[in-house]
């Protein structure tokens, strides 16, 4: 083993190697800190490229352009408001409203260091339990992941800032745009009204440009948000000044996250963006101070900021293991490594151990790189906000059409986003948070498809839903939540907003 | 002035000839080659792997697009109606067979020139490890056993894996739906459901299942084709369990229907030379994948008969409309 691990690290220590991982990190930034242009499309766009790669450069240039991606999505969720990439949407209010109360470096330098943090113990649980945690998620079948979806949702439920009611709009208005098109199931179209384009769905990612960056430009263009341009601040100072023990004293909650960002990683179809939304939820849960979030709390940005790099890792998990990916990055990945004659599955940790530990040690790389590159990303960060603000909305907007455009080649796309630009600029002037509806639109089709085939399965017996020890335990999470939120929420209403403060659950 | 405007008109001549003697040369400027499915698929991998060849044989560049979404329409809704000049061409899958029998797009077979088919994936028959001591073991159960008894996945309903377990359970002179189909989203997940015992069959790829039977977890029992795969020299056909059936999936380079004959011609020459290249031979093989490169004439034979038996089978599922 340790010949094998010898030999890893004279593949890796090649110049191609470095450089490739250098380029793709400064790509991976670009492309994170465009909103509308998502880790995914990067990894997409980098495909093409890794054809004229080695098996190595080409899977570190991937994995490099995942961590930096990921971490650069917050950088204009910080500074604009609008989340670079769907997982840096479960905080972005947290760390626009430090940026508004004059602090941007603390939430940016929080969350470079927890997705330091996050990327390198992912990469290490990773690399330690790879085996084991495939082995979970491989014994689930569309019952469990029917009540995991429906927790993801439920999460979403309790992240909905304010009024319940609104957060349940937002979310029924999610679920129902996730209903259209071709019915999985049974192949049946549901609410394409004879246009092609809509026998897909609604595609997520131009959904959610224009739910989160298009209603933006129209709130300032409609200038009903006037001091928008004080608010966003003029001085980013630095970010190590007081970081180290400011992440200290988050260390609880930079570690739950990190670890709980990698093990929804792992779990396939769930990837950064659902592991941010959990990790920001159980950390509002067990916080002491639950009301502080929203309001830009360092608790649950950090936190979260840690799962979203963690699930890049962890992601690699069920990939590496069993060929079957942890997230639509690992998807793509996937078709890479067989091209490259990398056989993801069990025995490639018996056939090519030293290309495994070579892949092990570029996500160590990557994620170290991360650091001087994000604090580079930060400091070059500030022009953004010194750019005049009539000048951003155009440019965003250049960026979000050409963002839609290109993940599917489809002008179509471009529509989706407009539209949905104006549904969110009319849910945000209501007070309707958006965030619900993002989750539901991604979450949706997973529910609804696996209770369907769980119902097929089982001859519409519901009894199926809790006959396996699995999804008789998750299903009773999910629904002793409901029951506490309803119950939360009843006694909420009885009592008056004083005794609020001082919940203690 | 007559004679400006004869010569204006002689001109004008000229000049739609001289477009004329251009398109001989086809092509002279870049192909657009649309994937109806998403990157990194199997479709998308395949074609790029040809389109890299292909632009060495023509001399232009190749521009490989993906169009995903609404089960393969919109990508190949775009081929159909792409401008038959050979610069908007596309990968056809088996869909353009039923896409008009499951009601999900007015297309069919009619709509398009195939210029070849690039490679086949047969159906086969795979369980979880030690479900089944052999083949004729599971075929004699799933004779036997009540109908709902075995449930098989790999696809999304009146997709190819569904046929196949239709297919199959017509070959034993069953009622075409006594294996209970179970959608699924690709054969990945169905696999992990057979594993994790959700399903008790998979009749989709072998090549899909490949890495799950390596690791032990499943095991593949048959083919559904006229030949055993190079990947699973050990596992039998249908045919030599003596069931004559046989399904396979497969990837075309094709264009919208009335594809000049010489842009055909040209394509099918030009893509039969990057077929043959080691590159595509190896990619291909790597994969498990039968390659294949059997010109217009034989292909179009070729699916027009897949045409045939898969609306049989897809109007005895009941899932015709």
């Amino acid at each position: 083993m340790v010949d094998q691990i010898i030999l890893a690290l004279s593949i890796v220590a090649d110049p191609q190697v470095i450089l490739t991982i250098l380029a793709a990190s400064v790509m991976g930034m670009i492309i994170g800190a465009i909103p509308g242009l998502t880790a995914v499309m990067g990894t997409a766009l980098l495909v093409p490229l890794t054809f004229f790669m080695d098996p190595i450069p080409a899977v570190a240039a991937i994995v490099a352009l995942a961590a930096t991606a990921i971490f650069a999505g917050d950088v204009p969720g910080a500074l604009l408001r609008m989340p670079g990439t769907p997982a840096s949407a479960a905080y972005v209010d947290e760390a626009y409203a430090l940026t508004k109360a004059g602090r941007p470096e603390e939430g940016l330098g929080l969350c470079l260091g927890a997705a330091v943090i996050g990327g390198l113990v992912g990469t290490f649980i990773l690399i330690l339990g790879a085996p084991l945690l495939a082995k979970v998620a491989l014994g689930f079948s569309t019952v469990e992941y029917f009540w995991l979806s429906l927790l993801g949702l439920t999460c979403a439920a309790f992240v909905a800032a304010g009024d319940p009611v609104k957060g349940l709009i937002s979310l029924l208005f999610g679920l129902m745009c996730a209903t259209v098109g071709i019915d999985p199931a049974s192949g049946n179209l549901r609410y394409t009204m004879g246009s092609v384009d809509l026998m897909g769905g609604i595609n997520m990612i131009p959904a959610m440009i224009g739910l989160f960056a298009v209603s933006e430009i129209l709130r300032q263009a409609l200038g009903r948000t006037g001091s928008d341009a004080k608010l966003a601040t003029d001085h980013v100072g630095s970010v190590r000044q007081g970081l180290g023990a400011h992440l200290w004293k988050l260390k609880r909650n930079v570690a739950r996250g990190s670890i709980v960002g990698t093990v929804i990683g792992a779990l396939p179809g769930a990837g950064a963006d659902i592991a941010a939304w959990v990790a920001y939820a159980v950390s509002r849960r067990s916080s002491k101070t639950p009301e502080k979030f929203g309001t830009g709390h360092d608790e649950g940005l950090a936190e979260a900021g840690a799962a979203n790099n963690g699930a890049l890792s962890g992601a690699w998990v069920p990939t590496l293991v069993f060929g079957i990916p942890g997230d639509s990055i690992t998807a793509i990945v996937i078709g890479v490594l067989i091209l490259k004659g990398l056989d993801p599955g069990p025995t490639i940790f018996l056939r090519q151990p030293e290309l495994v530990y070579a892949i092990f040690l570029t996500f160590i790389l990557a994620n170290l790189i991360l650091w001087p590159l994000g604090w580079l990303l930060i400091r070059f960060a500030r022009h953004i906000v010194r750019v005049p603000r009539s000048l951003l909305p155009p440019v965003v907007l250049v960026t979000c059409i050409i963002g839609s455009y290109a993940i599917n080649n489809s002008l179509f796309d471009v529509g989706v986003m407009l539209v949905f630009g104006v549904v969110g600029w009319i849910f945000e002037e209501n007070g309707i948070p958006v965030a619900p509806a993002i989750l539901a639109i991604v979450l949706g089709g997973t529910v609804e498809f696996n209770f369907t085939t769980t119902m097929i399965k089982a001859d519409g017996d519901l009894i199926a839903f809790f006959a396996r020890p699995v999804a008789a335990g998750l299903g009773v999470v999910t629904l002793a939540l409901w029951i506490f939120t309803a119950w939360r929420v009843y006694r909420d209403r009885r009592k008056p907003p004083s005794d609020l403060a001082i919940q203690t659950d | 002035m007559k004679n400006t405007l004869k010569s204006l008109m002689l001109g004008a001549v000229a000049l739609s000839l001289g477009t004329g003697a251009a398109l001989a040369e086809y092509p002279d400027r870049p192909v657009t080659v649309i994937v109806p499915w998403g990157a990194g698929g199997g479709t998308d991998t395949v074609t790029r792997i040809l389109a890299a060849g292909l632009e060495q044989e023509l001399g232009q560049p190749i521009n490989v697009v993906n169009r995903a979404g609404g089960n393969g329409v919109v990508g190949h809704m775009a081929i159909a109606k792409a401008k038959p000049d050979g610069y908007t061409i596309g990968a056809c899958t088996p869909e353009i067979a039923y896409f008009k029998t499951l009601g999900l797009a007015p297309l069919t077979l009619d709509d398009f020139t195939i210029v070849s088919r690039m490679a086949t994936i047969p159906a086969g028959i795979t369980v979880k490890a030690g479900a089944y001591e052999s083949a004729e073991a599971l075929l004699e159960a799933i004779k036997s056993e009540p109908a709902g008894t075995f449930s098989s996945s790999g696809s999304g309903v009146g997709g190819t894996w569904h046929m196949a377990a239709g297919g199959l359970s017509k070959a034993l002179g069953e009622p075409a739906t006594k294996i209970k189909f179970v959608p699924s989203q690709g054969g990945a997940p169905a696999l992990q459901d057979l594993v994790a015992g959700g399903l008790n069959l998979f009749t989709g790829s072998p090549i899909e299942a490949q890495t799950l039977a390596d690791a032990g977890e499943v095991e593949v029992l048959a083919v559904m084709s006229d030949e055993r795969l190079s990947s699973y020299p050990d596992v039998p056909t249908l045919k030599e369990l003596g069931i004559d059936f046989e399904l396979k999936n497969f990837f075309s380079l094709c264009g919208p229907a009335g594809l000049p004959d010489e842009v055909t011609a040209k394509l099918e020459e030009a893509g039969a030379v990057a077929h043959a290249g080691e590159a595509v031979q190896s990619a291909l093989k790597e994969r498990g994948i039968t390659p294949v490169w059997d010109g217009s004439q034989k292909s179009t034979e070729a699916v027009e008969a897949f045409s045939e038996s898969a609306n049989a089978i897809l109007v005895d599922l009941g899932v015709a409309k």
